[in-house]
């Protein structure tokens, strides 16, 4: 589903006027990005379902309170996930290793295409565990949760330059460990608005 | 203004994406569950100022505290509610006769259902529009103090939502969101029900929860799957014996079943006796259980067995089989 920053702010206009419509066109627009973004965190399926949907409930009481000046709501949404996960450690005190995520491989995937599949899995897990936890939270929030640099700004409390730099170190680590050269695959920075 | 995003070249970005995909995306099942929950607490909020809380949602972290002054807002969020619902009957007070708990209440409702299209999406539209006719009875008569005529409206609300079949796809989702709506008003009535409109009222409660179960996965979801992704059903006490794809076995609560090859295989289940099932071949054979007895199931050969949830402790302990696919089969539909 494709909406537009005026869209999202229609949206959360109404939500604030208490449309649950609205609020719902609001879920199934972030529900994946929030979704993937905890699942990256928290690695257990089952806290990241109970977690992303607390995001939901949570994002509800808040909204009321939420003004856009200058903050993207998707941005103001990620800090409330975050702070939602940060939590969840704190109270939890648990790791469970990555390989216990669930796996979804498509369908039409033979067991060739799953053992190719599984290992380059097994290899960005091994990359990313390799970033610092802030560079990681950059790559999450950017190619996981799709946000772009002034969101993923907002959502962990960083300027946006600080932000762009962690992505830009951590790409390149990425690259490193997973042995892709730059010279055949690196592309230009990509301009983008204030949206995502 | 305008920045530049950093990107990570073609090839990165793809793995990346198809890393969020496999190991990060929610599966259809859990985004209609957490839809469900978020919308009807969305519908709460909208119905009562944001006032009222949500037990299931306090459990969740959510607020627990009611203000003083919310009972204000929420006698307004019902009377507002009643007369929106009420308003539905206007225009039938000259069928005074046929009201709720009137001499021609059950011929009216005989006419109506003889009446409905039987063309699956008409027929869904006019079933939904008479559940939601029979709710604004429920309201109205609740609101004449006329006990009996509850009693009438509450049966034929009960009938009307048990004849709402099995939609699909979209139709589902109409149907199941519409049906949490009434819920939030059922939940309301209940507040302020007295003597035996409190026991109806909590039938049609308990009926309304059975036909969102069915909605959002089935219940007793089960039957043999094979190939494709949730070979096994999914939902409340989904079962089955599933076998390729991922999560073979089915998702649900009491979710049971034996799953074959594929990741997941085994299913994922949350409460009920035997959670997890059993699983063999592909990764994290064995499913994941929380709750209920023998949580867990067996792994089978290449994955792990299950995982139990240290916050929702089943009362077996999971039972890895070293070698081997699980080959116990559970009866479908656990």
């Amino acid at each position: 589903m494709t909406v537009d920053d005026e869209a999202i702010t229609r949206l959360v206009a109404a939500a604030q006027d208490g449309d649950p419509e609205a609020f719902g066109s609001l879920f199934d627009h972030y529900h994946g990005p929030v979704y993937r973004y905890v699942a990256a965190r928290v690695n257990r399926p089952s806290d990241a379902e109970d977690l992303a949907q607390l995001v939901f409930v949570k994002a509800l009481e808040a909204l009321p309170r939420y003004q856009s000046r200058g903050v993207p709501f998707g941005g103001w949404l990620f800090k409330l996930a975050r702070n939602i996960v940060i939590d969840h450690f704190r109270t939890r005190r648990e790791h469970v290793p990555l390989d216990l995520a669930t796996e979804r491989p498509a369908a039409d995937d033979g067991p060739d295409e799953l053992a190719v599949l599984r290992q380059e899995m097994d290899s960005v897990t091994s990359a990313l565990r390799r970033l610092t936890p802030e560079q990681r939270e950059a790559i999450e929030l950017r190619f996981f949760a799709g946000l772009s640099a002034k969101e993923a700004a907002v959502a962990m409390d960083r300027h946006e330059g600080t932000v762009r730099g962690l992505q830009f170190r951590a790409i390149a680590a990425l690259r490193r460990e997973l042995g892709i050269e730059a010279s055949t695959d690196q592309r230009p920075a990509r301009v983008s608005g204030d949206g995502r | 203004m305008q920045a530049l995003e950093p990107t990570a070249g073609d090839e990165l970005e793809r793995m990346l994406a198809r890393y969020a995909r496999v190991r990060l995306d929610p599966s259809a099942a859990q985004t209609r569950r957490a839809r469900a929950a978020v919308t009807k607490e969305a519908w709460r909020r909208h119905f009562v100022g944001g006032a009222l809380p949500n037990p299931s949602m306090a459990s969740a972290g959510g607020p627990t505290r009611l203000p003083f002054s919310a009972w204000g807002q929420r006698r307004i969020g019902v009377s507002l509610a009643a007369a929106v619902l009420a308003g539905l009957l206007v225009g039938s007070t000259s069928f005074a006769a046929s009201r709720a708990g009137g001499p021609l209440y059950e011929a009216r409702l005989n006419v109506e259902t003889m009446l409905l299209p039987s063309q699956p999406e008409a027929r869904l539209n006019a079933e939904l529009a008479q559940a939601q006719a029979r709710l604004a009875d429920i309201v109205d008569a609740a609101g004449r103090g006329d006990a009996g005529a509850v009693s009438a409206a509450i049966s034929a609300y009960d009938r009307s939502i048990q004849e709402l079949g099995s939609p699909a796809g979209a139709s589902s989702g109409r149907a199941l969101q519409a049906v949490e709506f009434h819920q939030t008003v059922l939940e309301h009535l209940l507040t302020s029900a007295t003597g035996p409109s409190v026991k109806g009222l909590e039938n049609a409660l308990t009926h309304s929860s059975n036909v969102i179960d069915r909605l959002s996965g089935g219940s007793n979801a089960g039957g043999n799957g094979n190939g494709g992704s949730n070979a096994g059903g999914n939902g409340t006490s989904a079962g089955g014996n599933g076998s390729g794809g991922s999560n073979a076995g089915g998702n649900g609560t009491s979710a049971g079943g034996n799953g074959s090859g594929g990741s997941n295989a085994g299913g994922n289940g949350n409460g009920g006796s035997n959670a997890g099932g059993n699983g063999s071949g592909g990764s994290n054979a064995g499913g994941n259980g929380n709750g209920g007895s023998n949580a867990g199931g067996n792994g089978g050969v290449t994955g792990p067995a299950a995982t139990p949830d240290p916050g929702k402790p089943g009362t077996d302990k999971p039972q890895p089989t070293p070698k081997g696919p699980g080959t116990t089969p559970n009866p479908p539909g656990h």
